[in-house]
Parts: C-alpha cells; sequence; structure tokens
C-alpha cells in the first residue's frame, strides 16, 4: 500500500496532552478509513512533526487528520530509500 | 497643506509647521484622513478609534473640532454621516508612493529618487495606538504596504546604480534596515562592499546576517551567504568586542559629568506648590506640561523634600491595563527604611493579597485600608504621592487616587501629578479624575524654562561651542537642550528626535542591540529577560549595561530591573527598529513571560500587549483570560472589561474549535462579571453572544463551557430583572453535565453511523446507529451535525434524494452555525452531488461555487479539484472536467474520481456517446477497485456491461448479482446494477445458454 507523509507545525509548541488527546480522537478514524499510522517525528521543540501512514489514497489520510481535528499542513505520497 | 506620514507625522500649512493636537488618538484620526482623503463614515472612525469609549460620536466630535481649531474649519468637510479632508488643498508624502505602486519600474530614477527621499521612518512612527486594535491592524497593514513599495523602489535604484557600487551601497543599507531578515539583502551588501574594495566591512556584513539569523530566527544564513562570503578574505571581527569604542567610552565620562548637573529654575512653580502644600492637611498640586519640558524634574524636586515618606512612580503607555499598576510600581520602587517600611509592607500586601482567592476584601475595605496606611505614615511627617504620566494611568489606579484625594482631608498627605498636556484627553477615567478636582487643586502649566535659566543650564552642562544657539534652538525646553549638549558637535540645528537618534547611534553595536530589546518593554524592566531575549551572553551584557548607564539611556531600579532615563530615549529606540523586527522581538519577549504565566498573572497583561504587538492571538487571548480574572479579582472592573475585548479579538482570530470556544466563554465571563451590578447597555449583545456560543460549546459536547455561559446567562438576567429567565438558565446550568454526556453519546453514535455511510461499509449497523442516534437526539432536544448528517446518507443509500437533500441541509446550516469548516465543506460536496443526481443544474452549481470557496480556505485536498468537476460537469464542459479530473488525480482522491467519472460515463451513454462512456466508466472502476469502493465498482462495471463491453478484472457475475439485491449498493448503484444483470441475463438466454 501506497506511504503518505503528513506535515505538521505548532504555534504555540504542542503539548503532550493534546498529542495525547488527538491520538485518541484518531484512533477510530484510522481504522475506519483504513489508514494505518507507521512513526511520527516530533521536533524536539514541540513546534514540528511529521508523520507516516499507510493507506490507499492521499484523500483517506487527510479525512483521518479532520475527522480528528488534527492540524496539518499538507500530505504527500512518498517512495522510502533504504 | 502639506503633510508627512512617513515617520513622525508632520505638518504644514503654508510652509508653516503646525503645532499637531498632543492627543494621540486625535493624531492618529488626522493621519487615517489624511492617508487615503475620501468620506469616511463616522462610525467607522468611531470604530477605528473609540471603541472602548462611553461615548464615542463625542469623542470624535471633540477631536474634530481640535483639528478645525489646528488646521482651519475649511480643511474638515463634515455633515451628520460622513468626515472627509479637503482634499484639494493636500499635498501628503504618501501619495506619491501609492503613485508608483505596481509600476515602479516605469519611473524615471530622478522620480523614483525625489520619491524614496520621502520615506523618512515608518509610516505613522510612534502612531501605532496600540489599544486601539482596528486603528492598529490598519496601520500595521499601511506599514507593510508600504514597505513593499519602499522595498520595490530601493530594488530598483540598487539596479539602476549598478556602475555606481557606492550610490548603490546606501540603498542596500537601508534594504537591510528595513528587513534584517531578508538574506538576499544582506548578500547585496556584501557584493556591494567587494565591489568596492572593503572586504573588511563585507565580513562584517556576513557576522552581522548571522548573528541576527541565529539569534532571532533559530536558523542559519542558506549556503547564498557563504558562496558571496567567498570572496571576503578576512575573519569577521568580534562584533561585541566594539562596545569597548574608546570614542563611546569618552563620551560617556562627558555624559556622567551632566548627570550630575543641578536642578535649575522653576522658583515660581516650586513656590506655588509648596504653598499648596502649606497648610496642615491633604492638597493636591498638577502639573501639565509638554514631553521633555521638566515636569519630572520638577517632581523629583518637590520629592527630595519628603525623604522617604513619599510614593512616586509613574504610568505606563502600554501598561494601561494592569490593575493598580501605578501603586504597584510607587510601593515597589519606595525607599525601604526602618521607619515606614512597616506600613510600606502592609500597603504593598494589601494590593497583592486582592488577588488571592483567601481574601475576601472589598474594593471599600481595601481603600479604607490604604487610606489608614497612608494615615499612620503622615505621623512622621508630611507624605508624598507623586504620579507622572498621569495621562496613561490605569481606570482602577484613578479609582484609588480619587478616593484618598477625596477622604484624607485634615492629613497631611500631598499629591503632586504630572500629565502631558493634551494626551490626558485620550483617558477618561484621568479626564474625569482632574475635572472632579475643580478649584481645590493647584494647576501648574509647566511651560519652557526663561532665557536666563536655560542658559545657566546650558552653561552648566559643559563647555557647550555655542550656548545661545543651543538655548535658540530648544526654545526653553530642559530636555531637548540637555540632548543638543549631549551631542556635542556644535550642531544645534538638530531635531530633538534627530539628537535622540543619533544618540543611540553613536553607542556600541552591542549596547544598540540590548537598547533596542529594552525599547520592548514598557517602564520597569527586568534585566534578565531583556538578555535572555538578546541572546546577548551574560558577560558581555553586563558591560553593554554598565555602557547605557554612563551614556544616561537607562538608569537602574530596585529588583534588577531597569528603566529608560526618560520616555523619549525609550521612543527613540524603538522607532529605529524596522516593523517587522518589531513584531519579531515582541513575539520572543511574549514567549518568555509567558513562560511563567499561571503563577504571575499580574504579569499577563504585559503578555498580552507583546503578544497582541506580534499576532500571536493565542497567546494574547490566554493571556487576557488570566488578566481580566486577575483585574476582576482586584476589583479593576474598566481594566477588566478592558482586557475581555483585547481577548476577544483575538480569539476571533483563532481556528474554531474547542479552544476557541472556551477562551471566548472564558472573557465572556471577565466581560460579563465586569458589569454585574451596574447598568449595561451592551446586555442584549451578550445575551446574544453568550447563546450562540453555548450553541457551539453544545456541539462540541463541552459540559463545563454550556454550564458557565449559562451560569453568565442568568448572572445577566438577574441584572435585568428577569428572575423567571435567571431561574430558567441557573437550571440548564445544572442540567449541563447530563445533557452534554447524552450530546456525546448522540454524537458517538451518529458519528459511526456517517462514518460507515460516507465509506459504504456495513450499511446494516451504520442504519441502526444512525437510528439510534436520532431517537436519543430528539428525546433530549439536541441537534447534531451529524445526526443530520447520517440520515441524509441513509436517505440518500435508499433512493430518497428529496429528504436526504433536506437532511443534509440540516446539517450544512449547523456546520455554518459553529463554523466547522471541514464538516461545511463536506455537506456542501453531498448537496452538490444529490442535486446534480436530481437534475437540479443550477443549484448543483450554486453548491460547488460555495464548496470552491471555502475548500481554499481550509488547506489542500480534493475538495476544490471536486466542486470544479460538479460545475464542468453540470455545464457540460468538456475541457474544463477533463482538467478537473487533472487536478483531482493529483489530489489523490480516489472515491471522488470514481464517482465524477461514472456520473460522466452515465451521461455521455445517455447523451449517445458509448465510446466516451465506457472510457469514464473503466476509469472509475480502477479507481474504485483501488480504493475499496464497491458501490462505484458495481456502477462502473454494470454500465460498461450495458454497452457491451468490460472492465478489467470485473467482478463475478454472482458478486454483483448479490450485490445488486443487498442493502450494500446505494439505491442509484442498485438500480443499474440489476438492469445490467437482467441484461446480461436475457443475453445469455437469447444465445440459448
Amino acid at each position: 500500500m501506497p506511504r503518505f507523509i503528513v506535515e505538521r507545525s505548532f504555534e504555540p509548541p504542542l503539548t503532550k496532552e493534546e498529542l495525547a488527546s488527538t491520538e485518541e480522537r484518531m484512533a477510530p478514524c484510522l481504522d475506519v478509513y483504513d489508514v494505518t499510522w507507521l512513526r511520527s517525528y516530533w521536533s524536539t521543540d514541540r513546534k514540528r512533526m511529521i508523520c507516516e501512514y499507510e493507506a490507499r489514497d492521499s484523500e483517506s489520510v487527510r479525512n483521518v487528520q479532520r475527522e480528528a481535528g488534527a492540524d496539518f499542513e499538507r500530505v504527500w505520497t512518498a517512495d522510502l530509500i533504504d | 497643506m502639506h503633510a508627512e506620514l512617513f515617520g513622525h507625522m508632520r505638518v504644514a500649512l503654508n510652509g508653516q509647521a503646525v503645532d499637531l493636537p498632543a492627543s494621540k488618538k486625535t493624531r492618529g484620526l488626522l493621519g487615517y484622513l489624511l492617508s487615503s482623503p475620501r468620506p469616511r463614515s463616522r462610525s467607522e472612525l468611531c470604530d477605528l478609534l473609540w471603541q472602548e469609549a462611553e461615548d464615542p460620536r463625542g469623542a470624535l466630535r471633540w477631536s474634530l473640532s481640535k483639528l478645525r481649531t489646528t488646521l482651519g474649519p475649511e480643511t474638515i468637510l463634515a455633515n451628520r454621516n460622513t468626515v472627509e479632508l479637503n482634499a484639494a488643498a493636500i499635498d501628503v508624502d504618501v501619495a506619491h508612493f501609492g503613485a508608483v505602486y505596481g509600476d515602479v519600474e516605469s519611473n524615471t530614477t530622478d522620480t523614483l529618487l525625489a520619491i524614496e527621499m520621502l520615506y523618512r521612518g515608518e509610516f505613522l512612527n510612534g502612531l501605532e495606538l496600540s489599544d486601539c486594535y482596528g486603528f492598529y491592524e490598519w496601520c500595521q497593514s499601511e506599514r507593510s504596504r508600504y514597505g513593499r513599495i519602499h522595498a520595490e523602489i530601493l530594488d530598483t535604484l540598487i539596479s539602476r546604480h549598478s556602475d555606481q557600487p557606492f550610490v548603490a551601497l546606501e540603498y542596500a543599507h537601508k534594504l537591510v534596515g528595513m528587513n534584517p531578515f531578508e538574506e538576499p539583502a544582506h548578500i547585496r551588501v556584501i557584493e556591494l562592499l567587494l565591489a568596492l574594495g572593503r572586504p573588511e566591512d563585507a565580513a562584517v556584513q556576513a557576522t552581522q546576517c548571522r548573528k541576527i539569523f541565529r539569534l532571532e530566527l533559530g536558523v542559519e544564513p542558506s549556503q547564498a551567504l557563504d558562496q558571496a562570503c567567498k570572496a571576503v578574505p578576512l575573519p569577521a571581527p568580534n562584533l561585541h568586542t566594539s562596545c569597548e569604542n574608546p570614542q563611546t567610552k569618552g563620551d560617556a565620562s562627558g555624559s556622567s559629568a551632566r548627570s550630575q548637573a543641578h536642578f535649575i529654575g522653576r522658583e515660581a512653580e516650586r513656590r506655588l506648590i509648596r504653598s499648596a502644600f502649606d497648610g496642615s492637611s491633604s492638597a493636591v498640586a498638577l502639573i501639565v506640561g509638554a514631553p521633555g519640558i521638566g515636569k519630572s524634574a520638577l517632581l523629583a524636586e518637590i520629592g527630595k523634600e519628603y525623604g522617604a515618606r513619599r510614593l512616586s512612580a509613574r504610568a505606563i503607555e502600554v501598561e494601561r491595563s494592569r490593575p493598580f499598576g501605578v501603586w504597584m510600581d510607587a510601593l515597589d520602587q519606595s525607599a525601604e527604611t526602618e521607619v515606614v517600611s512597616d506600613i510600606q509592607h502592609k500597603l504593598r500586601d494589601m494590593l497583592c493579597a486582592r488577588s488571592g482567592s483567601s481574601e475576601t476584601l472589598t474594593e471599600q475595605q481595601m481603600f479604607d485600608g490604604f487610606r489608614n496606611h497612608l494615615t499612620d505614615l503622615s505621623q512622621f511627617g508630611p507624605v508624598l504621592i507623586a504620579l507622572d504620566d498621569l495621562q496613561w494611568m490605569e481606570p482602577s489606579s484613578c479609582a484609588l487616587l480619587s478616593y484618598l484625594i477625596r477622604h484624607l482631608s485634615g492629613v497631611q498627605v500631598h499629591f503632586c501629578l504630572a500629565a502631558r498636556a493634551g494626551e490626558v484627553d485620550d483617558n477618561e477615567a484621568v479626564q474625569t479624575l482632574i475635572s472632579g478636582l475643580g478649584s481645590d487643586a493647584q494647576r501648574i502649566a509647566l511651560t519652557g524654562l526663561s532665557e536666563i535659566e536655560a542658559s545657566a543650564l546650558a552653561h552648566k552642562l559643559g563647555p557647550a561651542t555655542d550656548v545661545n544657539g543651543l538655548v535658540r534652538e530648544a526654545q526653553g525646553n530642559p530636555f531637548y537642550l540637555i540632548e543638543l549638549a549631549r551631542a556635542n558637535n556644535g550642531s544645534t540645528t538638530a531635531s530633538l528626535q534627530d539628537s535622540l537618534s543619533s544618540r543611540i547611534e553613536r553607542l556600541s553595536q552591542a549596547a544598540v542591540s540590548l537598547a533596542s530589546w529594552a525599547s520592548i518593554f514598557g517602564r520597569s524592566i527586568p534585566i534578565d529577560i531583556v538578555i535572555e531575549a538578546s541572546g546577548m551572553d551574560i558577560h558581555i551584557a553586563l558591560d553593554v549595561i554598565e555602557e547605557l548607564e554612563n551614556h544616561e539611556v537607562i538608569r537602574p531600579l530596585p529588583a534588577g530591573s531597569i528603566e529608560f532615563t526618560h520616555d523619549l530615549v525609550k521612543d527613540a529606540a524603538y522607532e529605529r527598529l524596522s516593523n517587522i523586527r518589531r513584531r519579531l522581538m515582541h513575539g520572543r519577549v511574549a514567549e518568555l513571560l509567558a513562560m511563567e504565566m499561571a503563577a504571575n498573572p499580574d504579569r499577563a497583561a504585559r503578555i498580552l500587549h507583546h503578544s497582541a504587538m506580534s499576532d500571536q492571538h493565542i497567546l494574547a487571548a490566554r493571556a487576557a483570560v488570566i488578566a481580566g480574572q486577575y483585574a476582576l479579582r482586584s476589583f479593576a472592573n474598566s481594566e477588566a472589561s478592558e482586557l475581555a475585548r483585547k481577548g476577544l479579538f483575538h480569539a476571533a482570530k483563532l481556528n474554531v474549535g474547542s479552544e476557541r470556544i472556551s477562551l471566548t466563554m472564558s472573557l465572556l465571563g471577565v466581560q460579563v462579571l465586569s458589569s454585574s451590578g451596574i447598568s449595561n447597555s451592551n446586555a442584549p449583545n451578550l445575551v446574544s453572544d453568550l447563546s450562540s456560543l453555548i450553541s457551539k460549546a453544545s456541539q462540541h459536547a463541552m459540559a463545563e463551557e454550556v454550564a458557565q455561559g449559562e451560569y453568565l446567562l442568568s448572572v445577566i438576567f438577574q441584572d435585568l430583572g428577569d428572575l423567571e429567565a435567571a431561574v430558567a438558565a441557573t437550571t440548564r446550568a445544572a442540567e449541563a453535565a447530563r445533557r452534554m454526556d447524552a450530546q456525546k453519546r448522540v454524537r458517538q453514535l451518529a458519528n459511526s453511523a456517517r462514518c460507515l455511510l460516507e465509506l459504504g461499509r456495513d450499511i446494516s449497523k451504520a442504519t441502526d446507529l444512525s437510528h439510534d442516534a436520532d431517537k436519543l437526539a430528539q428525546q433530549e432536544g439536541i441537534s447534531d451535525i451529524e445526526v443530520s448528517w447520517s440520515q441524509g446518507l441513509l436517505a440518500y443509500w435508499d433512493g430518497d434524494l428529496a429528504r436526504a437533500a433536506a437532511e443534509i441541509e440540516k446539517a450544512l446550516e449547523l456546520a455554518r452555525d459553529i463554523e466547522d469548516r471541514w464538516r461545511e465543506c463536506k455537506c456542501l460536496t453531498w448537496a452538490a452531488m444529490i442535486a446534480l443526481e436530481q437534475n437540479l443544474t443550477d443549484t448543483a452549481i450554486g453548491y460547488a461555487r460555495d464548496l470552491g470557496t471555502l475548500a481554499t480556505k481550509i488547506g489542500e485536498g480534493a475538495m476544490g479539484p471536486f466542486s470544479r468537476a460538479i460545475i464542468a460537469i453540470s455545464r457540460q464542459n468538456d475541457q474544463e472536467f477533463r482538467g478537473a479530473i487533472k487536478a483531482l488525480e493529483a489530489a489523490d482522491d480516489k472515491s471522488r474520481l470514481a464517482y465524477i467519472l461514472n456520473l460522466a460515463a452515465e451521461r455521455q451513454r445517455k447523451n449517445g456517446d458509448p465510446s466516451q462512456a465506457v472510457d469514464f466508466a473503466r476509469k472509475a472502476y480502477q479507481f474504485a477497485n483501488e480504493i475499496g469502493n464497491r458501490n462505484e465498482k458495481a456502477f462502473a462495471q454494470s454500465l460498461v456491461l450495458l454497452l457491451g463491453e468490460e472492465v478489467e478484472n470485473p467482478v463475478t457475475p454472482a458478486e454483483l448479482d448479490e450485490w445488486s439485491s443487498s442493502s450494500q449498493l446505494t439505491a442509484r448503484a442498485r438500480q443499474i446494477a440489476r438492469t445490467a444483470m437482467q441484461s446480461r441475463r436475457e443475453m445469455t438466454k437469447g444465445k440459448g445458454l
């Protein structure tokens, strides 16, 4: 299945509590839209984040974000370079 | 008439400079009218400058009368509704800038040089009026606009002087000054310096650029800078060593001597004040005069006679919402002596303790306590209350001052107050206080020093080359005279602002930097935060502070704070900063102060100011809540109301969501409670705002906010005497938690149903969930987007398009009501699809247009291209349709691609173009297959079958047959699948198979 990267930024920085709450909202949406979360990177200043997903198309990934109220700038399809 | 709006506003009539009104709002009004001479409605002007005033129209009338007096009656053209300037008689500098806007290149170099010369500084420098948000926003946007034009002019001039690098360098330096965060501008300077054979200066410029980027942006410049620097042979010198500049040190010794100059003159004024204070009871002296005329010096001189028995402080322009700020500062800055310290501590504790939750002091008790302690202090001798810059004093401090003046008769407490002439008119609370003093106060209008006094001061200031010239130029203004003498370069023709500006520029680079950071603050400047914000090494910073002190730019205050020696010095340091830099610096300070905001609520008003100046709306709204609640606890209701008004402005700029609702509710709470118990003409608006917000909070199942909103409604209804409504609101508040539990449950059920229906999965489960949600919502009287939306999709699934359209329309309204833009987009998408299937072409286009507009606001995605596709298919515009499909493919929404291609295929089939229909349907099938959308797969395969063709990798006929008779497909897909299967059976039968 294609991989997708979601770019996010937070001003003011995202807190751990806010992240936990977004994760909680997102979990059921991932299942419904057939999207699999793979991993995320969170900058140490807590202002940026990139998340990697597997899904059938970009709009499914966007829909999951919007259903869960998770802010993002853009979603793009990615190839993994080993 | 000639007007200059760049830099400090200047107006000249027949070549003579006009003394503009001191009121900043009046000058702001003039700037606004001059910037674009056309009729402005009175309500627009009131909203812009007097939104918080009790009588905005009266304030506007007053300002217009001041302008008429200053500029002549024929200059202002006004009627009942509009105001404008008589444009025919006015030449304004910004108009020349506006004239080249968008077409700089076509102007001759001479024209551009002449226009560039007009840019003397930021548009309306010093007139931001940060408390008037409407005006502030306008001013900032005008500054950005003129900044862009100026940058374009400079760019053009640099290009046109490429063969004269020395000339081009001047413009390149100006470009860096305008926006120090533009790397290409730095690179241009470096290249020009290299072209001029000045590699050392180029190296300094490169270091400067790196430092700015690291410290203020937290990033490294790009490789382009390194490339430009390759030609720079020398290592960059350490910038900080420049603070050891022997030239500036030598200057410092001179200014140190000046600081010891004795107080000169003002004998008559001192006699008047002494005679007013001569009696045994309380007395008030009010000194009014222009900035720099010597009010503060006179206050300080009077204060000397009272030793430690004096409370003195100055109000701060940017901290007019800090409850009792001037009194807090007076207590913090008062001299500590054994005799009086106990009483001063008690006074301080009293001011601080009101905000503690355990204290239940009323305003009356606190004011009485203050009076009693001052009475006790007066037992040791007369007490002086010396308050400066009254024009900026907070309403709460005014109330306490007014109370003390009225209730300390018979007690030896003397009030010596000072204010800037004219600017008092911008502060209603102070205006009321002063007019209430009547004839009891000794009023002193401080004018310039006499020629003899000024000469004496000039002589004392040092061996100036031209004492008579200094005295003549300074026109009796002692501060101006001191600054001219300080310049010490024989020139006596610089304006006060120019000499202050050049004083700052003569400092070392590090000192200029630290002074710039300090100028971002108000009066009492926390030195630790200034150093941290500047990113300066502590050891270097300590040297720099010493340099600034030696040069009398700053002076120390108790408790690790500093202040500028004069507000005009602070203004000079601040106003030389570019607008972009100011914004970044305010942002940095706001972030640093905000780290301990919850523990220091008294700082929140400051944080609000800095975050507002840097457009950090979320921080500003949070700070406004904390500052507003702190003000309420301090009985500073006027400040609380003002803070709430500001906070609501910022909250309205946030994205819609639970945080915005929560902050807005808290801010409305501050607004309601600050006006509780007094006549409030704004009550109907508050009821309407609260009701709408409760509805939004309810949609988000925010029980606490709903309860808070209902409680606030009950407070308003009680104030209005509507007890029945108050009881009903209280009851709803009590039930909020239970209702919100029900709301959450309804939302959960309906949301699950809607998601399944959107994706076409487990339709029987979705049907049950949607019905359960609808039933519960009806029982509890709850409206919810998801309920209407899922009901709409269910009706669509069943082929009841009329009911589907009605339910989706209902959901759309609810989404609009709570400004849930994403759900609004989704509902618009469905509404357009349903209308299209109903052959309601115009309706479909209407929804699609709304969708297209909204889609651009919610960020990237497929909704924009989908709206284009709907419009194209409705108008049968083949070319536009293909473009929209390409865009939809780029956005990668396979479900919508499959749907719209199927729809197009169906229309082509009806139009008699089977080949095109098959082509579209095959593509639709491919997308549907990839996304696993059974509905569109079945539709595409059936349509291709009906045209006698096949799709790639089709589902088996048995599967298609089974789907066509189950509820797993929409009525639309079921119908075409049935027809296709029927047709296939007939064909098979015909072939005898």
